[in-house]
């Protein structure tokens, strides 16, 4: 997928935007604050419906605004033309998306028709956050392959929801939970099976292309592994999985009601990530964590291009504070052969890794939120 | 903002009670009715009165109706041995439209949702329970196809399944007079699960 133009109102510091992309990398310039993760956060919202760095629209609002839009025009790789329009306003409060001139119902609607893979330092957690981050990582990388796995995701948070309201309400309703609580079972075990399946089957898929990406962004060899710890013991490719899934709920049933809360199912299980026989999260050193947030990044750059056959677009965010110049070097070797590319940097000295006069890169400079041409290449 | 009227506020705080009004649509509606004749005012407030006055649920299928039983318990065209489940009133006028169903109604009054605090005694369950005990052979689910729907559609089905009656629930899958090619993949998914043999 490649992002032909670009426009952007009240977005953060940037009054009015207009940029027309470049089919290979785009490089954006400027001081800590000019502007130039929001570009790639507004790229982000066109593909995603969200950002990679807030969850909150309000916060996205330029100054004074009341409301923000975002218009992006792709053309895929069979050569159609594709639009996006993302609309926020105060009131009523809620992004309206328009995907190709039609209004979409969901916001989840949007997920998987423009693939795209964002690493910025917003994503660190991913290695050496908490299990929720690197079950978001997944997740999201399916839910861009399969939508009825979103669909699933989405059905069995409501689910959840209710179920935990249930506990948590427990001792005033005694009796709705005795009656109701195997309903609420039956409607997680179905969805968490299908989750569960799609997970397993995903991680035995995405392990070859995590070895791939980590031999070429580190020289020396270091063994990674993925482990999917599931904190209900069930297989869940078994024929009566949402059978088993629903005794072991039920087992599960008096310490969930002392806690007030669902213990156990895919909203508590671990995506654990080992390198060299460690866990990653505990063990590693910084050096490790970003070669493995970067394996992680470009695996699921080409996992994605692999299943999808539509390129993603990438966006890097700030991606030269985080590397040594070797493995930089490396990484962006990689990256000139995918697709559409977008980078930031706060220095110029990166310039030397973007050979000038290449037809389909281009490099701007941002001043407050404001696009200017680069003046001189230094 | 308040206006130089305190009975033209009092006017459009009332408005502004409504669901889905807010302050702008409270004042606007509030002007036109002051533009408006006497006459429409009387009729509208006397509408108003009526509905509160003479509207109640039937003490058979929980519909709203002002005879009781309502028009649909008491027809004797209408076949008593079915009964449709749904949610709300309005499910009840949505499926009267299409003029095809023929038996009667039972409405809920909502659906579970422990969230909104509502469990199965703040709904009509055991008026739908009295009711299927005689004279009725089959129940039609009909809840919306969704969460919570589900699972009411599922502690109905437990509750009724051992009293022997024919327990149906309706289809799920593409809209009629819709394209394949828009429908979302959830719905196309349902849709391949109930497919039927030709």
């Amino acid at each position: 997928m490649i992002l032909n133009r670009l426009r952007i109102s009240n977005l953060r510091n940037h009054g009015h935007t207009e940029i027309e992309c470049p089919e290979g990398t785009l490089l954006l310039l400027g001081e800590n604050g000019a502007g130039k993760t929001t570009v790639l956060e507004a790229i982000s919202l066109l593909c995603t419906s969200r950002s990679f760095v807030t969850h909150q629209d309000r916060s996205l609002l330029r100054r004074e605004a009341d409301r923000y839009q975002i218009e992006g025009w792709f053309t895929s790789t069979t050569s159609s033309r594709r639009s996006v329009s993302l609309v926020y306003d105060t009131d009523p409060g809620r992004k309206q998306i328009e995907m190709d001139n039609a209004l979409l119902p969901a916001a989840a609607d949007l997920i998987g028709a423009f693939p795209l893979v964002a690493l910025s330092p917003q994503h660190r957690p991913i290695t050496a956050g908490g299990p929720g981050e690197r079950r978001s990582f997944m997740d999201f990388i399916i839910s861009q392959l399969h939508h009825v796995y979103l669909m699933d995701l989405i059905a069995y948070r409501r689910a959840l929801r209710q179920r935990n309201a249930l506990l948590a309400d427990s001792d005033r309703r005694p009796a709705d939970v005795r009656s109701t609580l195997e309903v609420w079972d039956a409607s997680l075990a179905e969805s968490a099976v299908r989750i569960l399946r799609r997970r397993h089957r995903f991680v035995e898929e995405f392990v070859p292309y995590l070895l791939e990406a980590m031999r070429s962004v580190i020289v020396q060899r270091e063994e990674v592994a993925l482990r999917y710890i599931s904190s209900m013991e069930i297989d869940p490719f078994a024929e009566t999985a949402t059978d088993l899934y629903r005794e072991r709920l039920a087992l599960r049933m008096d310490t969930d009601i002392r806690r007030g809360t669902t213990t156990s199912g895919p909203h508590r299980d671990e995506l654990e990530i080992l390198l060299n026989g460690l866990d990653v999260r505990a063990q590693a050193s910084q050096g490790q964590h970003k070669t493995v947030l970067i394996s992680l990044k470009l695996a699921e750059y080409r996992y994605l291009h692999t299943h999808l056959d539509e390129p993603p677009i990438l966006l890097l965010d700030d991606v030269f504070s985080e590397l040594d110049d070797e493995r930089l070097a490396n990484v962006l070797q990689l990256v000139d052969g995918l697709g559409q590319t977008f980078i930031t940097s706060a220095n110029h000295a990166t310039l030397r890794f973007f050979p000038q006069g290449k037809a389909q890169n281009m490099t701007l400079r941002l001043e407050n939120g404001v696009v200017r041409e680069l003046a001189e290449v230094a | 903002m308040l206006s130089t009227s305190p009975s033209l506020d009092a006017l459009i705080s009332e408005f502004a009670r409504l669901p889905g009004i807010g302050r702008k649509t409270a004042q606007r509606l509030a002007m036109y009715v002051l533009k408006r004749p006497r006459e429409e005012a009387e009729q509208m407030a006397a509408a108003l009165l009526h509905v509160k006055d003479n509207v109640r649920t039937c003490s058979i299928c929980c519909n709203i109706t002002e005879d009781d039983p309502c028009s649909i318990c008491s027809s004797t065209r209408r076949d008593h041995r079915v009964i449709c489940v749904v949610e709300e009133s309005n499910d009840v006028f949505a499926i009267e439209r299409t003029n095809e169903f023929r038996g009667l109604y039972h409405v809920l009054g909502g659906r579970l949702s422990p969230l909104e605090g509502i469990g199965p005694d703040d709904l009509h369950v055991r008026e739908l329970l009295d009711r299927s005990r005689e004279g009725v052979d089959e129940i039609i689910l009909a809840m919306n196809p969704n969460v919570e729907g589900e699972a009411t559609t599922l502690y109905l089905s437990r509750l009724l399944k051992p009293m022997g009656l024919r327990i149906t629930r309706i289809a799920r899958g593409i809209p009629m007079g819709s394209d394949l090619e828009f429908t979302d993949a959830a719905t196309i998914t349902r849709a391949f699960e109930g497919r039927i043999a030709l």
